[in-house]
């Protein structure tokens, strides 16, 4: 044996926890920037509520674990955006803050802060605000005006067209007002092609990796199409579902949560198959119209088994891969 | 090292075996169809504690007095059986005094006949005399009714604002989330870790108390040793 | 062709709909212990076959008592009868045709045999509705025992996880267990909308 010992960092990566967040939070701020353009500037109110108050409980709950308040963990920020962004515009504030308090006090401190959390925060806070406000989740107001702060009986309140989509309507959506986001919806969840270049700039700084939501949108759309309503080509039902709602969204920023999706490479595509067809299912049967947090939550519940799938697949496929190479170099091994 | 403090702790939690100490659902989580759903509020609660107590005390008690006369296999059936027997007149009692209670808790009030709680006091009385027996299936069942009055306690005040119908809480705003299944587990929970979390609390203060009166001991023996 | 399309339909009712578990917080005190999943499955089987067997007197049953209203009390008790003579069967039959897998479970069989998990979905499916036809009662009761499997090997799944992470030391073990329930059932909620099951 003529092995020297080294001390271990051996490879040093650029990529951090601080890295990948702060790359998300950029390819969640100019979503803020589409909003404001819509509906004016409550929507960065609505943004500093839920980041405040994420940050706030984040420290509070490491301070009562007695863990070291990390200052540069950019996590809670993320978690605050997102949940601002899937809340309708003309929100209370209040279920904003109850949401927030929700992904934080339950679904990431008792699990042990950030990186242990096994649920996607964002997702549960979302989800319990659905579960507990949902008639006042789904109202929207139309785009191009300034709301006022306070939400009185001036701002008109409508559904928005996954309500349309819900009840078996065809929301005639062109495609450019499909791209831009330019119909009611949530405050920064419909603009298509602003979701997109983030999504292209996340792979190419990667923090995400393209198979996973390509995984994901393909089975979605898979459904979609096959269960397209009548007098709709299939194209169009894809687009009404994976566009008008807030799916695109999702399946940028809640999917590739580094934490909570599996680790190995098959069972990342795996899990964005069941994810899709987990949302399609939640879409069909449920009666809230945002689902896809719910599949989420219960796809991050499953994650671990896939990982043990592969462990378990791994190992046979190279069994039966290494006795092939065997058979033909039978005799160079006996040699030696 | 003196450890008066806690020699004490330790003696009164003795003292509240199966309520404060080993209680039966936050350490084990046993019983959970029973705390989880029918604790949506007190007047739930009062029932469940009460049919309880006419079928999961006797049935205990019984066990106790039969002990290893019947194979193994079969004492997973008789107990269920004998309980689930008891059961008919606390249905016709519960009835009686409220049937809207009793239509509320639907199947769960048949629930209460083979619930693990049973299962595990049975196994554990084997060895002791019947009234030991008693006095520790009273206790469980204290500390089971116990926990589940202090759920159903939050859950209503944070379903509805009231407490026994009586409204007390009128200008907070209600999440009706807390009287399902899912609040009934993340409330459980937390109040699990709360009991743990006073526990060590008070864990650390006896300890530290114990070591100051431990220096204070030293100190005076040191002065004695001078004075000498 | 519409026996198997109800059978389905309350299959997929009691899988996911109203999952034991997650829905009505009906389990077994060992859910949270460490099983390895060829003993989830093991288990579940057996519970899955206890419900299954037993569901077929408990329709006879059912349909008998509901003609006569004065036998309503002892609906449970006729319930858990069967149930403990389907348990008996079920115990001597694996001891006789399946040793090795008998011997894997015997420490537990006399804790699963009668339970909530057993009775429940026979009581459930009796109370849906009266004029239930046999194909939906034993679909309920099948999805019930797969639904509960399921719920056991999601919790393995996590459990999995639980072990590699840093909990702080007040969460560890028990209540850890019902907070990540609480989020799975609240990801169920997800399907059934903002209502309470019956």
């Amino acid at each position: 044996m003529n092995s020297s010992l080294h001390h271990a960092p051996y490879i040093r990566h650029p990529e951090s926890s601080r890295t990948l967040m702060s790359d998300v939070i950029i390819a969640l701020v100019p979503l803020y920037f589409m909003s404001y353009f819509y509906y004016g500037f409550r929507v960065f109110a609505v943004g500093g509520i839920a980041v405040l108050s994420c940050l706030v409980f984040d420290w509070l709950c490491g301070y009562l674990t007695y863990r070291r308040i990390n200052l540069r963990d950019f996590s809670p920020i993320v978690t605050g955006i997102i949940i601002s962004m899937l809340m309708p515009p003309t929100i209370d504030f209040h279920i904003v803050f109850a949401a927030s308090l929700f992904a934080i006090l339950v679904a990431k401190a008792p699990f042990g802060g950030t990186g242990h959390n096994i649920f996607n925060p964002a997702a549960a806070g979302v989800a319990f605000a659905t579960i507990c406000w949902d008639s006042k989740l789904f109202l929207y107001t139309p785009t191009l005006q300034h709301l006022p702060m306070q939400i009185n009986e001036s701002v008109s309140l409508l559904q928005g067209p996954t309500a349309t989509l819900k009840l078996g309507g065809i929301p005639r959506l062109g495609i450019t007002e499909l791209l831009l986001g330019n119909f009611p919806g949530p405050i920064g969840s419909t603009y298509t092609l602003i979701i997109f270049a983030c999504l292209i700039y996340l792979i190419a700084r990667h923090a995400v990796k393209w198979y996973l939501p390509l995984s994901y949108i393909l089975s979605v759309s898979l459904i979609a199409a096959f269960h397209h309503p009548f007098g709709v080509s299939p194209l169009e039902s894809i687009s009404n579902e994976l566009f008008a709602g807030s799916l695109f969204f999702v399946s940028v920023y809640l999917l590739n949560d580094p934490v909570t999706t599996p680790k190995y490479h098959i069972s990342r595509i795996l899990y964005g198959l069941c994810a899709g067809a987990a949302t399609m299912l939640f879409r069909y049967f449920s009666p809230l119209e945002l689902s896809a947090v719910f599949a989420i939550l219960l796809m991050n519940a499953l994650a671990p088994a896939f990982d043990c799938f592969c462990e378990w697949l791994m190992p046979q496929l190279q069994a039966r891969h290494t006795s092939v190479q065997e058979d033909t170099t039978v005799q160079g091994g006996q040699k030696s | 090292m003196n450890l008066t403090y806690v020699r004490k702790y330790n003696r009164f939690l003795r003292k509240t075996e199966g309520i404060l100490l080993n209680n039966p659902i936050l350490t084990m989580g046993l019983a959970l169809p029973l705390i989880v759903i029918p604790s949506y509020g007190l007047m739930g609660t009062t029932a469940v504690s009460l049919a309880m107590l006419i079928c999961f005390v006797p049935s205990v008690v019984v066990s106790s007095i039969i002990k290893d006369k019947i194979p193994h296999w079969l004492q997973a059936v008789v107990y269920p059986i004998l309980s689930c027997l008891l059961l008919i007149p606390a249905k016709f009692l519960v009835q009686n005094i409220s049937p809207l209670i009793f239509d509320t808790l639907g199947i769960y009030f048949s629930l209460i006949c083979v619930n693990s709680l049973l299962m595990f006091s049975v196994e554990k009385v084997q060895q002791k005399k019947p009234v030991a027996a008693l006095v520790f299936a009273v206790r469980q069942w204290l500390g089971a009714s116990l926990v589940a009055f202090l759920c159903g306690m939050i859950r209503e005040l944070m379903a509805a604002g009231s407490l026994w119908g009586i409204p007390v809480l009128k200008n907070t705003p209600h999440f009706p989330v807390a009287q399902m299944a899912m609040g009934g587990f993340i409330l459980l929970g937390f109040l699990t870790a709360l009991f743990r979390l006073i526990h060590r609390i008070i864990l650390f203060f006896t300890l530290n108390a114990s070591a100051a009166l431990d220096e204070e001991t030293q100190v005076t023996e040191e002065r004695g040793e001078t004075q000498k | 062709m519409i026996f198997l399309t109800k059978v389905l339909v309350s299959f997929l009712v009691a899988l996911i709909l109203e999952n034991l578990l997650f829905t009505r917080a009906i389990g077994i005190p060992n859910i949270y212990e460490k099983l390895s999943p060829s003993q989830i499955f093991t288990i579940g089987s057996v519970l899955t076959v206890i419900i299954c067997v037993s569901s077929i007197p408990a329709y006879l049953v059912n349909n008998l008592f509901l003609s006569h209203s004065a036998f309503e009390p002892l609906l449970t008790l006729s319930f858990l009868l069967i149930n403990a003579a389907v348990f008996i069967m079920c115990y001597f039959a694996m001891r006789h045709f399946l040793p090795k897998v008998f011997e894997e479970i015997q420490k537990f069989l006399s804790f699963y045999g009668v339970n909530c998990v057993t009775l429940a979905p026979l009581l459930i499916a009796s109370r849906m509705s009266s004029g239930m036809q046999f194909s939906s009662f034993f679909g309920y009761c099948l999805g019930s025992g797969v639904g509960f499997t399921a719920a056991m090997f999601i919790l393995w799944s996590i459990r999995q996880k639980i072990a590699l992470i840093h909990t702080p030391k007040v969460f560890r073990g028990l209540p850890i267990t019902f907070i990540y329930l609480g989020i799975v059932s609240l990801a169920l909620f997800g399907l059934l909308g903002n209502q309470l099951p019956a």
